[in-house]
């Protein structure tokens, strides 16, 4: 039952990432719109659980083995080190929207390492500021969303 | 609340150890040159998984219905019928822009003797690079060139795996080309995502360049146009030229690609 589980949750984190990517190829705008990334914060803050690192590792082995070429690990890491740090920024801090943002911010700058790395500050702040503003505004929706259901 | 302190790292342990157990898999991928990373896709062939079966499309599901009365069977088969002329409808628009786009390929290139496999994208990884239809089942290899329909270059395959390979176009953060302009000057081109930055590697460059071109003394198959310089800025360094190229075009799904491979 737990593998069943763990091998669910798993398929389900793979599919969003799989989302996000045809997503974006689709949106030709400056800014991206990262439900995975978002959804990796949502663990992060309201369901952080060590039962979920074997379903984010593996999302993120699948990632780095068929969509990335770099070296295998390197995204698995990023993906763990958002959750880590978005739990830790929350648990630290107090809940409210302006700690969000700030969690966004930082995750999305981790998120796009490879990029940021690789090229100048004019091609990627602009979209990362308007990314910040789109991504924070789904995640604060989605968490309202939720909450009102519950 | 110390105690509270260590409580609240000790839950990140886990965690920890992953992402340790993750700079592991990157430094033995790093040192067996990429085998673990193509373990997974070397064994899977992932894009053909993901087709939609024929069956779906066809909707076969309204055929159960068949013990009904004679209208409601007449109804189910006229439904079955537009559905299948639906699909024969979407095929005949694909090989008709097929057709058209390698129409226009042969009016722009000019040699025969090679195989110009079309291909398309599928989609765009967080770094940028295009995932492409066509892998090891085509032959396909690393450093292949990938054309657009008016014969110029745009972009190589970086990496290639069972039936999907992976664009290095012109904003990936890995692309790095050589090409040469008509006097046989080596260009190095480089990109930063928003533009392409042409440099001379020789010094003796008195005349303005022009059309950049591939070449077969750089692995590529022919040769085949990059990008026409001549209407833009030209700096002089130390006798080296430089050109920066905005990067205006962007891929899309309605782009259409092809990979020439000799026969």
């Amino acid at each position: 039952m737990k593998v069943i589980r763990l091998i669910s949750i798993s398929t389900f984190l793979f599919m969003l990432c799989l989302f996000e990517n045809y997503l974006n190829t689709f949106i030709s705008f400056d800014f991206g719109v990262y439900v995975f990334l978002i959804s990796l914060i949502y663990i992060g803050t309201e369901l952080f659980n060590q039962n979920l690192v074997i379903p984010i590792f593996l999302t993120g082995i699948l990632y780095d083995s068929f969509f990335s070429t770099y070296y295998l690990g390197l995204y698995t890491s990023i993906f763990l080190v958002l959750v880590v740090l978005s739990n830790f920024v929350v648990s630290r801090y107090s809940r409210s929207n302006v700690i969000y943002i700030t969690t966004i911010s930082l995750c999305l700058l981790i998120y796009k390492i490879p990029i940021i790395l690789e090229f100048d500050l004019d091609y990627w702040l602009t979209g990362y500021f308007t990314s910040i503003i789109v991504n924070s505004f789904i995640f604060v929706t989605l968490k309202r969303a939720l909450r009102k259901n519950v | 609340m110390q105690s509270t302190q260590v409580i609240g790292i000790r839950k990140y342990i886990v965690y920890f150890l992953f992402i340790f157990l993750s700079g592991l898999l990157s430094a033995v991928d790093y040192f067996s040159n990429k085998t673990l990373s193509n373990f997974i896709p070397e064994q899977v062939n992932f894009i053909s998984n993901f087709q939609i079966p024929d069956r779906l499309l066809q909707n076969e599901f309204s055929s159960l219905s068949s013990s009904r009365a004679d209208l409601v069977a007449e109804n189910i088969r006229l439904k079955e019928e537009l559905s299948n002329l639906r699909v024969l409808y979407v095929e005949n628009q694909e090989l008709q822009d097929n057709i058209e786009s390698y129409d226009l390929l042969i009016k722009n290139i000019s040699d025969f003797e090679l195989t110009y496999y079309s291909t398309s994208l599928i989609l765009k990884n967080s770094t940028d690079e295009y995932l492409i239809l066509g892998g090891r089942d085509y032959n396909f290899e690393p450093g292949d060139l990938v054309i657009n329909e008016t014969g110029y270059v745009v972009g190589y395959l970086g990496e290639v795996f069972n039936d999907y390979s992976i664009l290095e176009s012109f904003n990936s953060t890995n692309f790095n080309f050589r090409a040469l302009d008509e006097n046989n000057n080596i260009f190095e081109v480089n990109s930063n995502g928003k533009e392409l930055i042409f440099s001379s590697l020789e010094s003796t460059l008195n005349s303005k360049v022009g059309m950049l071109y591939s070449d077969i003394t750089f692995g590529h198959i022919n040769k085949f146009p990059l990008f026409d310089l001549e209407s833009y800025e030209q700096t002089k360094l130390n006798n080296k030229l430089t050109v920066t190229v905005p990067i205006d075009e962007m891929l899309t799904f309605q782009s259409k690609l092809f990979i020439p491979k000799s026969k």
